[in-house]
């Protein structure tokens, strides 16, 4: 048996059945890093001490009588954006090269709570700047079904290393795709839950207003305990709420109103991922969803808007990283004015991703110019909101892709910024209308996979896990990981 | 929109960057074109009346009580230099 094509119910029973312990299941997971991660490349720092002392102690929990529940046992990797005490965090940026974090991030704690074992801390595109984890300032991560090509990103390290059987869940966070694009070019399931519901206490900020952490995994199912273990509200983060109202009503897909967007712009999709989502509409259809086209006029506006929010808050974010109070250390040269010391380590410690969005980013909130972009994109960010809620009057839910294409080769558009952002232009609407959306793999194009997304209404996540999980059943593609395709699929 | 070189250079000044000339030039020419893109919000079918935002509403209960309490330790730790509880910043001009 390999352990590691264990979902977590499967891993739990086998703890409870006393056929596998956790420092086993630990060990064969750090022996794949350790095999894997040389090509693969998705973990910044590997954690694999602390990892077998922690998974020690939950042996000896479940030898006193534990009942694995939770994410008992479960080994996890965490996007390095995400504060772990003691450990580096470095958000993939030179500027944070020593950064050791003072405190845990709530998403972090909670899952430590609910028993889980940290494997190590997952490259990223600097700050979650990208589509491809090419912006990291340590290493290039590679999609593990084609080692030329990109993960996705910004989470491509948490989406590689789940894809890869480095961990078996993950946790990222998404403020255009940056969980359900890695999600989708690596195979495997991403969901961005509603902004509010997971606390951003202990996430080194790209946008505030907009970003959100959610799990990564290879079942719908094992995404939802991890989306459960770290939902609700936290007094650390006051735009957390609580809210009951998602009743989990029915099951499957018989009775859903699946919308899809009739006019969606499809200018540089690839066809084949066309078919793939077409064919993935046919099966929602055949299982009894009701499925019909849908208008949003607005949504063709949500990148221009989102990339005028983005860098606004980016300018913002960023300016903290001045190199007095934590990060990068350098020596000041002779007679250096303060003004000099902090734009010199900022040069230096900064990437190209995040000096051009500062750049832009400053523009975009200057004086005569802030009316015209960073203000203008907050109406218009209220009329997709308007929008998306009338939509969902006629239909419980949206279908269609996550990405106008499989995984790109490394470096293909990594010096076209605005190539590179259209990556996000299927993604980006869930996060500015501020919906709950899921990536599952529907299909192969070009012997790579094809995610599928579903976004749902404000706080739907119960019903957006319903969907994907039904359709995940029509598909069969359960529990994929790369190199491990069903034949007749791949 | 084009910004040119001056421009990236003012905004590279705000910013608290420096930027070579290559990278001007190419910052230049990348944002010029990122800025056409963006200006569609500007433009046409954009200019529809603006809406209300639809955030959910947060009521005096739903955020912690305004009192002070103590920092998480070891953030001031984090500074290349302490005295205390300050950050030493180095010595400059």
């Amino acid at each position: 048996m390999d352990v590691k094509q264990l979902t977590i119910p499967e891993l739990h029973q086998a703890y409870a059945k006393r056929e596998l312990t956790v420092e086993a299941v630990t060990g064969a997971y750090l022996d794949s890093i350790t095999h894997t991660d040389p090509t693969v490349r998705a973990f910044l720092t590997v954690l694999g001490e602390q990892a077998i002392q922690r998974a020690e102690v939950l042996d000896k929990q479940l030898a006193a009588g534990a009942k694995p529940a939770g994410l008992f046992g479960v080994p996890i990797a965490i996007k390095d954006n995400l504060c772990l005490a003691g450990t580096r965090t470095t958000a993939a940026s030179k500027i944070l090269e020593h950064y050791v974090a003072p405190y845990t991030a709530t998403a972090v704690q909670r899952v430590l709570d609910a028993g889980a074992v940290v494997l190590g801390k997952t490259n990223l595109d600097e700050f979650a700047m990208g589509s491809s984890t090419e912006n990291s300032a340590y290493q290039k991560t590679t999609n593990p079904w084609d080692v030329t090509r990109v993960p996705g990103g910004s989470s491509g390290g948490s989406a590689a290393a789940v894809s890869a059987s480095e961990a078996l869940v993950a946790l990222g966070s998404d403020t255009g795709g940056s969980i359900r694009q890695p999600a989708s070019l690596c195979g495997v399931v991403g969901l961005k839950p509603t902004y509010g519901r997971v606390s951003r206490h202990g996430v080194i900020a790209l946008s505030s207003s907009l970003d959100q952490v959610g799990p990564l995994a290879c079942t719908v199912s094992d995404a939802r305990v991890l989306y459960e273990t770290i939902a609700g509200a936290d007094p650390l983060d006051a735009t957390t709420v609580v809210h009951t109202d998602d009743p989990a009503t029915g099951k499957g897909l018989m009775g859903l109103r699946v919308g899809y967007l009739e006019d969606a712009d499809t200018t540089g999709m690839d066809p084949e991922v066309l078919a793939q989502v077409q064919k993935a509409l046919k099966l929602l259809e055949s299982a009894g969803a009701k499925i019909q086209p849908v208008k949003i006029d607005s949504v063709k506006l949500a990148l221009a808007l989102y990339y005028v929010i983005v860098t606004s808050e980016v300018s913002s974010n960023l300016a903290r990283y001045d190199g007095i109070r934590y990060g990068v250390d350098m020596q000041p040269k002779p007679k250096e004015t303060f003004l000099q010391y902090t734009t010199r380590i900022r040069s230096h410690g900064l990437g190209m991703e995040a000096q051009r969005r500062t750049l832009l980013g400053t523009y975009t909130l200057s004086k005569g110019y802030a009316d015209r972009y960073y203000h203008r994109a907050h109406e218009l960010q209220g009329v997709l909101e308007r929008d998306f809620d009338a939509v969902f009057h006629d239909v419980d839910l949206l279908f269609g892709p996550t990405s106008p294409t499989v995984a790109f080769p490394l470096g293909e558009k990594f010096n076209d910024p605005l190539t590179m952002y259209l990556s996000d232009i299927f993604t980006v609407p869930a996060n500015i209308a501020n919906l709950p959306a899921i990536s599952i793999p529907i299909g192969f194009a070009h012997h790579l996979p094809v995610g599928g997304q579903f976004i749902g209404p404000r706080f739907g996540e119960n019903l957006v896990f319903r969907a994907a999980l039904g359709l995940e059943a029509e598909c069969g593609f359960a529990n994929l990981r790369a190199g491990k395709a069903p034949l007749h699929q791949a | 929109m084009h910004l040119t070189d001056a421009d990236i250079a003012h905004l590279a000044s705000l910013s608290r960057l420096e930027l070579t000339p290559p990278q001007r030039t190419l910052f230049s020419e990348q944002l010029s074109r990122v800025l056409d893109y963006l200006d569609q919000i500007n433009q046409g079918d954009a200019q529809q009346e603006a809406a209300t935002r639809a955030r959910q509403n947060i009521s005096p209960s739903d955020v912690r009580a305004d009192v002070v309490v103590p920092s998480a330790p070891g953030l001031i730790e984090q500074a290349p230099v302490q005295e205390g509880s300050s950050v030493v910043s180095p010595p400059l001009a």
